[in-house]
């Protein structure tokens, strides 16, 4: 059995001469919540559309399932996906449960058993005879995530599922995601350029600029390289790491001169430990990364490459 | 593909603009009807008065304008290849306004049976409509020829039954090459709007075509071509134009004269005509035509049934083709 419900691996996408994706490869946890982040045009949308088979690639591959994107049988791994691509898709002229309906019928399904529980699941149980176009923005989203949901798919990909939403709407839609995630064991794949929303949902994140993925990192991860610490340079690392033991202080050796500490110790104790030890201190600074601190310097690092 | 048919159809009886281009239909059917063989009434009072008189000529002549149903039931054909150039690119269009086409290629529905699908829907709807019209005809048509038969020597059927279900064919062909044509322009264009837009200048672009080759072919020889000049009888200064078969004088006839002319030599023959005659048989528009003013047993027949097979395949092979490698938003 796959780790990755998706891989991709070198893709790229031009539109005549715009380059949308280039040399994109990725990986999405089974099971996880990923976090697609990347500033509007980095090209989020048109990787959803190319997984999605609505569009092709220029070159490269992707793996849904393990079965590669120009196999005949990547149809059956389909069944396994619902996704939400930019705007929901769903017939304005039609209530929420004629709208599952009609993508049971889609799907072959042979009755249409379980549309009650998943509108009363996304919130929309109570909308009765009222026609899709009569919702608010809130309600279509959540329908077209229910539309997604028909058939049982264990892979969902939303693709900015909280533009547009006041701060209920979104508070809805994250507790929709945590709950698909945590309950249905759903893997989801969510893009969007806010990163304090993500950053409460996501389990694994990708970084995208102009195409390309940047960094891929678990939460954990993210976590630490955001984390609230004081960088000190030194000229004897391994001497540090004594005299921090011996403080019980937590802390994190970057590099042969450099590491965080998590915590604010003594300075002027920790200076002499580190003068019976011979270890010179070179620098200290205190070293706070916000989420946003870090993805741009994320991007700005990769504008210098 | 049935789940893909099942969901279209679905869709499909809750259009209002199906029902509504339905009940169009059966309204056309009704009074148009009703209007052809509202003589009928004025007829069977002369066909009394004159039984009462003895007048067998004028009874005799009456055979002339009986009541003909299978008329009735090809008139529409000049409807069936408009009417599906709005309603096919308007429903098949809101897929792509709405982005629901997604829904299908997002499960892994193959782009053909997508196609194919919509394909057999547009048909099926066009089918629908002019079963609507027939009945609708047929009712007055059933009822006048009932309630007139035993004063007017009437007949329901001017053509053999044969005939009239041959011209029926025919009026199937130009349903499936219409549901072809417009499927492709619609699944290519995109959109709504621009599929409707589309459309129609295709349609009107040919219906001007059918109408010119259709005055081409009708070109004499050369040999024949005096036989349709007007001649001047010496008694009487209007011309005679008993000679006068193919065209209609609606001009005058001084400036119909000048038309004639105009196509002196003009006459196709060999190759020229065969391709002339090809294009004529294969555009559904010309199709209306032949089926309203001429009858099925012309050699033409079988020829025509033919294109419009082979012309939708091609349509429809044309449009998956680029379907298929449509990139959708």
């Amino acid at each position: 059995m796959d780790y990755y419900v998706l891989k991709t691996n070198n893709l790229c996408k031009n539109y005549k001469s715009f380059k949308a994706l280039d040399s994109l490869t990725m990986n999405v946890p089974r099971g996880a919540i990923y976090g697609f982040v990347g500033k509007n045009g980095a090209g989020k949308t048109t990787l959803i559309r190319l997984i999605c088979g609505l569009q092709f690639p220029t070159s490269g591959s992707y793996e849904l399932y393990g079965i590669k994107n120009d196999d005949k049988s990547i149809a059956l791994s389909r069944r396994r996906m619902g996704a939400v691509v930019e705007t929901p898709s769903i017939y304005l002229d039609m209530t929420a449960k004629e709208n599952l309906k009609q993508q049971y019928r889609i799907l072959g399904l042979p009755s249409f058993d379980g549309i009650d529980e998943i509108l009363e699941l996304v919130g929309l149980d109570n909308t009765g005879k009222k026609k899709a176009k009569n919702f608010s923005l809130g309600m279509r989203q959540r329908l077209g995530i229910a539309v997604a949901l028909c058939g049982n798919p264990d892979f969902l990909v939303l693709d900015e599922p909280i533009n547009g939403l006041d701060p209920q709407g979104i508070i809805e839609i994250r507790e929709l995601i945590l709950k698909l995630n945590h309950e249905r064991k759903i893997t989801v794949l969510i893009s969007s350029h806010i990163l304090d929303e993500l950053s409460r949902l996501a389990t694994h994140y990708g970084f995208i600029d102009k195409g390309r993925i940047i960094k891929e990192m678990s939460s954990e991860e993210l976590e630490a390289a955001c984390r609230k610490c004081v960088r000190m340079t030194v000229n004897d690392t391994k001497a540090l790491s004594r005299v921090l033991d011996d403080m019980n202080i937590e802390y994190k050796i970057l590099d042969d001169t450099t590491a965080d500490v998590y915590a604010k110790p003594n300075f002027s104790q920790l200076a002499a430990a580190l003068a019976k030890e011979n270890c010179e201190v070179v620098t200290i600074e205190e070293h706070d990364e916000s989420l946003e601190s870090f993805y741009i310097s994320l991007v700005g690092g990769a504008e210098h490459d | 593909m049935t789940n893909l048919l099942s969901a279209q159809f679905s869709k499909l009886f809750k259009n209002k603009m199906f029902y509504a281009a339905v009940i169009i239909f059966a309204a056309i059917g009704f009074v148009s009807t009703m209007l052809f063989f509202r003589y009928i009434p004025d007829l069977a009072h002369f066909a009394e008065e004159a039984k009462a008189n003895g007048d067998t000529e004028y009874l005799q002549n009456m055979y002339e304008t009986s009541i003909m149903f299978d008329i009735s039931s090809r008139m529409d054909f000049h409807i069936i290849v408009f009417a599906p150039a709005i309603f096919i690119s308007m429903f098949i269009g809101r897929e792509f306004d709405n982005n629901t086409i997604r829904n299908k290629v997002i499960v892994g529905s193959s782009r053909l049976l997508i196609y194919l699908s919509n394909l057999i829907v547009c048909f099926v709807a066009q089918l629908i409509m002019h079963i609507v019209y027939c009945l609708s005809a047929f009712i007055p048509s059933i009822i006048v020829y009932l309630k007139y038969r035993s004063i007017i020597n009437m007949r329901f059927f001017d053509i053999s039954f044969k005939d009239f279900l041959l011209s029926q064919v025919i009026g199937i062909g130009i349903m499936l090459v219409c549901s072809s044509l417009y499927l492709l322009i619609t699944m290519t264009a995109g959109s709504r709007t621009r599929a409707v837009i589309s459309s129609i200048i295709v349609i009107l672009a040919m219906f001007l075509v059918s109408n010119k080759i259709n005055t081409i072919l009708y070109v004499p020889n050369e040999e024949d071509y005096n036989y349709y000049i007007p001649t001047y009888t010496e008694t009487t200064d209007t011309p005679d134009t008993s000679n006068f078969i193919e065209f209609d004088p609606y001009f005058g006839y001084d400036s119909y004269t000048n038309y004639v002319e105009s196509y002196r030599g003009k006459n196709l023959k060999g190759g020229k005509r065969f391709l002339y005659e090809t294009i004529d048989d294969t555009l559904p528009t010309s199709q209306a035509l032949y089926i309203m003013s001429s009858d099925a047993t012309s050699p033409r027949t079988g020829k025509i049934i033919l294109c419009d097979l082979l012309f939708s395949v091609v349509l429809s092979a044309v449009g998956i083709i680029i379907f298929n490698r449509k990139e959708l938003r």
